[in-house]
């Protein structure tokens, strides 16, 4: 009885003195929602004669060993304007936590995602047009590729400007994989096929990795249906071309590949046996290279099939209009998708950057990875940012795993997928 | 029961809590070697390397100490974790005390309302919750999440607490009555101190409640970093894509290693206080 | 209480349970009534916001507050309304359910029950007789042989089949009653044995074995990190697997099969619950006083004997609420089957998985399709079904009683 007295009353001490030294922390979290922030607002003014301390939130997606880069990027804005600090978070589930965060006048400034989400974040107000803070498409097509421009454009209003272009190639080892086993269309699935199959035969390793293939990651097994011919899972005005002669040529492909490869397969998976020369292609985006590097991988990458072209945007968010940041927020964007800025974090990151200045750059052009994977990007379909494409995420994941796991054919799973996508379209409208 | 037995059967009865011992362990014991592995190479692992630390280092141990802000994220649990205690202790017992002691109208039906609430899966209120917290000023505060978290251990608690209370007899706060003692301060006099074994069950389950869980803290504090709990910051280090494994179980134990000191503690006061808390007849 | 005003006493109650009251009452009573509401609404990712001039919609919805209203997001999409018919969502979600043919399905499938509850029946009389003409475990044994003829006569499988594909609602509830019938019978005996053999006193190294037996309840602090490493057993390249391959045995994919992710789930669960039961039982085995033990032996009662007739009945009074209470929540799983299969290997596109339970398919409903409107029409459902069985439950136990009673 003693012993456990002692222990919660040292708990209760110990909660006491925490709340002490956490207690500032805790506190600058909750203002009032019907007032501004508790930061000083910025008046209008061009942000280099402002000597008031402005904070602007970022809430984002990015992950691993990016963050590093990035945020020494934003430490550069910081140099140039010295009142501006610049705050990252990544919370764990972005949408949920911007839809309780937003109304209470709490969300961040930015959100940096990928502009699948436009559609959705702007349906439910989460984030504003940039129109009426003074972005016009002219600034858009001088600054930027033309499909990372087209990617930030919903219905006619521009939702966000655009940092980096991904999408995912074949990420080959050189010492494993040798000129025979390299696709040499990248359309051509039936030579993809045979040389897995060849490989196999030779080394007894897989030729292939893919995150996707499982099912569960629409994404990923994109370049394979888009690559056979399927114009899009949904396009924009709600069709779905997924229970056609050449998607479900593209689920038999699957089967097809699946004798050749392992039958599990995730991003950990393929990272691990990647590193470890245990397959000879990685299938996936310019995320991974960082890793591969470290892991001294002598690779090479190759385009194949229609990937999808995912552009990494800036979103701006009405909290920051509220709170008066909106002029320095923008500049932050400006600044982070700037060419010089998106030069270096694609040198240092082997990102693809969205600017056409950045792109054009000779030391961003001589990288490996921008060739391969730009191959792969101009060969590649936008992907969606209206609502609709939210609908076809899990239906083609569910079909890909079921194609998978041998519990349809590709014609009836195929079949359900399209059955799923259309009802959830229906109740859409 | 008391008796010799032969010794086949006691050779019957250690194989199988040597079993079930091995059952118990080897999860925790396999996260532990994750830890003292590098990086993300769990997933060619041969099978020497499940069983026995084959290599080791500290390299995930000190990048969690040191580089990420897991002390930080150590310490706000902590924070929450302990006021969510308090906090449950208070309510739960006063609330169960006057459940068992006091007759008056709406009492059953206070006692079925609380186990109704439990049914609902408290997942779906979620984000009512979290609207609620906002519309109290409490977003994104430890303070909001320790309100969350008490009502959450409420129904258990309170039920444990006055199946506790039932098992003490009334005949001391009679007598304390005669001579004049009111019902607080025969609650607060009697009742609590022949209580403790109960009290400590509560205890617990308000610190478990608030140390490990991770759907509520993702959304109540969903930034900055260094605000986060233990288990949400953890899980904020793991990208879209990859899953920082070696990272992953360094943190983890430093997370579950303290509740497993905590927990052996206090077993004993648990073991009585679950023993006539709340579950006799 | 003695000699007490009527105001003070209710004053003093007031005070004990105000502060519960209020608890229950914002994060508790509010998030039903406004799941309830939401339920009528076709509120879902194209009509996420509030319009706040509708009556009822202005009151509850946060975000129509006073405090919340000027910052309120006006996006693009239109609000969201009452549906119309106004039980739409649950149409969607039972309606299928009351067709005749699923209604005959059901039928079907009670009637097999019939000679069960008619053996309980007769038990009870056969009880209150002296010496009753069967025993009655071959009234059990007949009921079940009955039961049998009658599934097999009326084709039961068929009328499964008929209700399964009626709609998502009877396969999810139907898999997680299952998980629940494998689970806490499973968990019982685990406990039962674990602490019938840690209470013999002449046993060596007992806390040793009860501190290690309790390990995995002090570790479901971290559930979701021990789902994974537990999830990671049963992976191809996992452990288990491994195992095999060492004795010669082949691989197997343990989590793209139906039957087995289930049983991998099981597992897991298992191992973060027994040490409840463990410890329940333990306390109330030690609570059983050593003569009744000493008086059976002296009367010749073998160790089964002792253990069906004694320990058994003396620990029912308090193991059944544990019991209860932990079917309850066994029913509401989720964080260890969305961390080992996410809803488990996918059977097809818009079917729920092979392990997506009740919780585990209502999250989805949220979180991946934002189908508001149906995910809470379908907990509200859940909530009366699990309400009404706890009800009966509470009767079974008689555990509201209070001090004085």
């Amino acid at each position: 009885m003693k012993t456990r007295n002692t222990i919660l009353s040292l708990l209760v001490v110990l909660g006491v003195l925490l709340s002490a030294c956490g207690g500032p922390v805790a506190t600058t979290a909750a203002p009032q929602p019907t007032q501004p922030a508790a930061q000083p607002t910025t008046p209008p003014q061009p942000t280099e004669e402002v000597m008031e301390p402005v904070t602007i939130t970022i809430w984002h997606g990015w992950a691993g060993d990016y963050v590093n880069v990035i945020q020494e990027a934003f430490d550069g804005y910081t140099e140039l304007h010295p009142n501006v600090t610049i705050e990252l978070s990544h919370p764990d589930d972005l949408s949920e936590a911007a839809k309780v965060a937003i109304p209470a006048g709490e969300g961040p400034d930015i959100f940096a995602w990928v502009n699948d989400a436009i559609g959705t974040q702007a349906l439910a107000g989460n984030i504003v047009s940039l129109d009426d803070q003074g972005i016009d498409q002219a600034f858009l097509e001088s600054t930027y590729e033309p499909a990372a421009v087209n990617g930030v454009i919903w219905q006619g209003q521009i939702w966000g400007l655009p940092e980096t272009q991904e999408g995912i190639a074949l990420v080959y080892n050189k010492e494993l994989v040798t000129e025979e086993y390299l696709p040499s269309d990248p359309l051509d699935f039936a030579d993809l096929l045979a040389k897995a199959e060849q490989f196999k035969a030779d080394t007894g390793l897989p030729l292939l990795c893919n995150q996707g293939f499982p099912g569960a990651d629409a994404y990923h097994v994109a370049p394979i249906y888009f690559g056979f011919g399927v114009p899009s899972y949904v396009n924009d005005e709600g069709i779905v071309s997924l229970n056609t002669p050449e998607g479900v040529a593209a689920g038999q492909w699957l089967l097809d590949v699946k004798q050749f490869v392992d039958a599990e397969q995730s991003y950990d998976i393929c990272n691990a046996a990647m590193a470890e020369g245990k397959i000879g292609m990685w299938w996936t985006g310019p995320w991974a290279i960082a890793n591969l590097e470290t892991a001294g991988v002598d690779f090479g990458i190759a385009p194949m099939g229609r990937p999808f072209v995912g552009i990494k945007t800036l979103m701006l968010t009405p909290n920051a209009v509220d709170r008066g940041n909106a002029e320095v927020a923008l500049d932050v964007m400006k600044y982070f998708t700037s060419a010089e800025v998106q030069a270096q974090l694609a040198l240092a990151n082997k990102t693809i950057p969205a600017a056409t200045e950045a792109l054009n750059d000779p030391e961003v052009q001589a990288l490996a990875s921008l060739a391969g994977f730009g191959a792969a990007l101009n060969l590649g379909s936008p992907m969606a940012n209206t609502p609709f494409a939210s609908a076809q995420w899990q239906p083609v994941g569910d079909a890909t795993a079921a194609i998978w796991n041998g519990a349809q054919t590709p014609e009836e799973a195929l079949a359900a997928a399209q059955a799923t996508i259309e009802e959830a379209i229906a109740q859409m409208k | 029961m008391n008796r010799q037995l032969s010794t086949r059967a006691r050779i019957a009865q250690y194989a199988i809590l040597i079993a079930f011992t091995i059952f118990a362990l080897y999860p925790v014991w396999f996260a532990i070697l994750a830890s003292g592995r590098q990086g993300d190479r769990l997933y060619s692992l041969n099978i020497a390397g499940m069983f026995l630390p084959v290599e080791w280092t500290f390299e995930n141990y000190q990048a969690m100490l040191f580089e990420k802000p897991l002390l930080g994220w150590l310490r706000n649990s902590l924070y929450v974790a302990s006021l969510t205690t308090i906090a449950s202790l208070l309510i739960t017992t006063s609330a169960a005390f006057a459940f068992s002691r006091f007759r008056f109208r709406g009492r059953e039906f206070g006692l079925i309302l609380l186990l109704a609430m439990q049914t609902f899966p408290g997942v779906l209120a979620l984000i009512a919750v979290a609207q609620v917290l906002t519309a109290l000023g409490l977003y994104r505060t430890h303070e909001g999440l320790i309100l969350a978290y008490t009502t959450a251990t409420l129904v258990f608690s309170t039920w444990n607490m006055k199946g506790y209370f039932d098992t003490i007899p009334i005949d001391l706060e009679e007598a304390a009555m005669i001579d004049g003692c009111g019902p607080i301060q025969s609650f607060i006099l009697i009742a609590l101190p022949l209580a403790r074994p109960a009290l400590a069950v509560t205890a617990l389950l308000g610190f478990l409640s608030g140390w490990g869980e991770f759907i509520f803290a993702s959304v109540l504090v969903p930034a900055p970093d260094t605000m986060k709990l233990a288990v949400p910051g953890l899980f904020s280090l793991a990208g879209d894509q990859n899953v920082p494994w070696g990272y992953f179980a360094a943190g983890g134990m430093m997370i579950i290693i303290p509740t497993i000191i905590v927990f052996l503690f206090l077993q004993r006061q648990l073991q009585a206080g679950l023993m006539a808390g709340g579950v006799k007849g | 209480m003695i000699s007490w005003s009527r105001r003070r006493k209710f004053l003093t109650v007031l005070l004990f349970v105000a502060p519960t009251l209020i608890g229950i009452l914002l994060f508790n009573i509010f998030p039903i009534t406004l799941s309830t509401y939401t339920s009528f609404t076709n509120r879902n990712k194209f009509h996420p916001n509030p319009d706040c001039d509708v009556g009822l919609t202005g009151v509850l919805d946060p975000l129509c507050w006073p405090a919340f209203r000027e910052n309120a997001p006006k996006g693009l999409a239109e609000p969201y309304r009452l549906q119309d018919p106004l039980i739409g969502n649950y149409q969607g979600v039972i309606g299928t359910l009351f067709t005749g043919e699923a209604l005959g399905a059901l039928l079907q499938i009670g009637i097999c029950f019939v000679p069960l509850i008619a053996a309980s029946v007769v038990n009870r009389r056969f009880a209150k007789m002296a010496s009753p003409p069967v025993s009655p475990s071959v009234v059990w044994l007949g009921a079940l042989v009955l039961g049998l003829v009658i599934a097999f006569a009326l084709n039961v499988g068929e009328a499964f089949g008929a209700l399964e594909s009626s709609g998502d609602f009877f396969v999810v509830v139907f898999r997680t009653i299952l998980f629940v019938v494998a689970r806490v019978p499973l968990t019982f005996l685990i406990g039962l044995t674990l602490a019938l053999i840690l209470n013999s006193q002449y046993l060596r190294g007992r806390t040793f074995f009860r501190v290690a037996l309790f390990v995995p309840w002090a570790a479901s602090s971290l559930a979701i990190l021990m789902a994974l490493v537990w999830q990671f057993f049963f992976r191809e390249r996992g452990v288990l697997n491994q195992v095999l391959q060492l004795v010669g045995l082949d691989p197997f994919a343990w989590l793209s099969n139906g039957a087995t992710a289930f049983g991998a789930i099981v597992a897991t669960d298992i191992w973060f619950s027994y040490p409840f039961f463990m410890l329940a039982i333990l306390g109330a085995l030690q609570s059983i006083p050593g003569d009744t033990y000493e008086a059976a032996e002296v009367d010749g009662a073998s160790y089964w004997q002792q253990l069906r007739k004694i320990t058994l009945p003396l620990i029912r009074p308090a193991i059944l609420p544990a019991v209860v209470l932990t079917s309850i929540s066994a029913f509401q799983m989720f964080g260890t089957a969305w961390a080992i299969t996410r809803g488990g290997p996918v059977v097809s596109a818009g079917q729920p998985g092979a392990t997506e339970f009740v919780i585990v398919y209502a999250y989805k409903q949220i979180f991946s399709s934002q189908n508001y409107g149906r995910a809470s029409a379908f907990a509200v459902i859940l909530f009366i079904f699990l309400f009404a069985v706890t009800l009966y439950s509470l009767r079974l136990t008689r555990i509201t009683k209070g001090a004085y009673e």
